[in-house]
């Protein structure tokens, strides 16, 4: 009750700050950067799928729009991965492992999915790519203290997210 | 003499939590009874308002240190002389903090 009536004053009148230093460089940490590049690896499934059964299939656009698509998905697979694991290893303290037993077991699980939209076109493993990254983005949000929402994402392939009920 | 603060930053944590509120108390009679153990405010030129803990006290500046290993505390810009400190904890006021 104290701390409310504090928090209100300082919307007021602002009390002054005390940094408690971490980590020198910037310490923003978000995983939407990971949930977005997850969200596009399945919309290059989409795109790859739509791709074959086009009148194009065998011709050189094909072949190029294909691969393109491919490289996009292999990038965007590892970006997801990286800034899990960024996040992970830089943020994630022991303390939050306490509180969060599973999570070791969620980043494990969702690096590994990470891999097989690498190695396949399996629109199902992309699915559960982007559903292991939103789980990750609860807990990083419920150690934050931060609530969250799902909505669907305003762009294809307009999956559901995790976001920052702010 | 008494004046709060209000703690943004994660290297005090677990106690001490971004959003956490601590009134300080200035005068004399707290600063310099320091000791290992207390929180502190202090200025640093380069960093402004600091909170850390103190971890060894002398009698012209204290070392601090941070609850993490990646903490920017004294093993980073070293002991805080004794002007600098601006105040000790008295009262922490903490964030309700939002178990599973």
């Amino acid at each position: 009750m104290f701390y409310k009536l504090l928090e209100t004053l300082d919307n007021k009148i602002r009390f002054e700050r005390a940094r408690a230093h971490c980590d020198i460089p910037c310490g923003i940490y978000d995983p939407i950067t990971a949930q977005i590049a997850a969200l596009t690896v399945v919309r290059m499934m989409d795109l790859m799928a739509g791709l074959e059964g086009g009148e194009d299939k065998g011709k050189t656009e094909y072949h190029n729009s294909m691969s393109r698509y491919i490289a996009v998905k292999e990038e965007h697979a590892e970006k997801a991965k990286h800034e899990l694991r960024v996040i992970w290893g830089d943020y994630i303290k022991p303390e939050h492992i306490e509180k969060h037993p599973e999570l070791h077991d969620l980043v494990f699980k969702a690096l590994k999915l990470g891999s097989k939209v690498r190695q396949t076109a399996d629109r199902q493993a992309g699915l559960d790519f982007v559903e292991a990254v939103n789980k990750f983005a609860e807990v990083f949000w419920a150690i934050k203290g931060v609530a969250t929402r799902r909505a669907k994402a305003p762009y294809a392939p307009n999956l559901e997210l995790v976001y920052p009920a702010l | 003499m008494f004046r709060i603060i209000r703690i943004s930053g994660e290297s005090l944590s677990p106690e001490y939590q971004e959003g956490d509120f601590a009134v300080v108390a200035a005068s004399p009679f707290f600063l310099s009874r320091l000791k290992a153990g207390d929180v502190i405010v202090g200025a640093h030129p380069d960093y402004g308002t600091l909170i850390k803990r103190v971890s060894q006290a002398l009698p012209g500046a204290v070392f601090v240190r941070g609850s993490r290993a990646e903490s920017v505390d004294s093993r980073t810009f070293g002991p805080i002389p004794r002007p600098a400190i601006t105040g000790k904890v008295v009262w922490h006021i903490r964030k309700a903090r939002r178990e599973r």
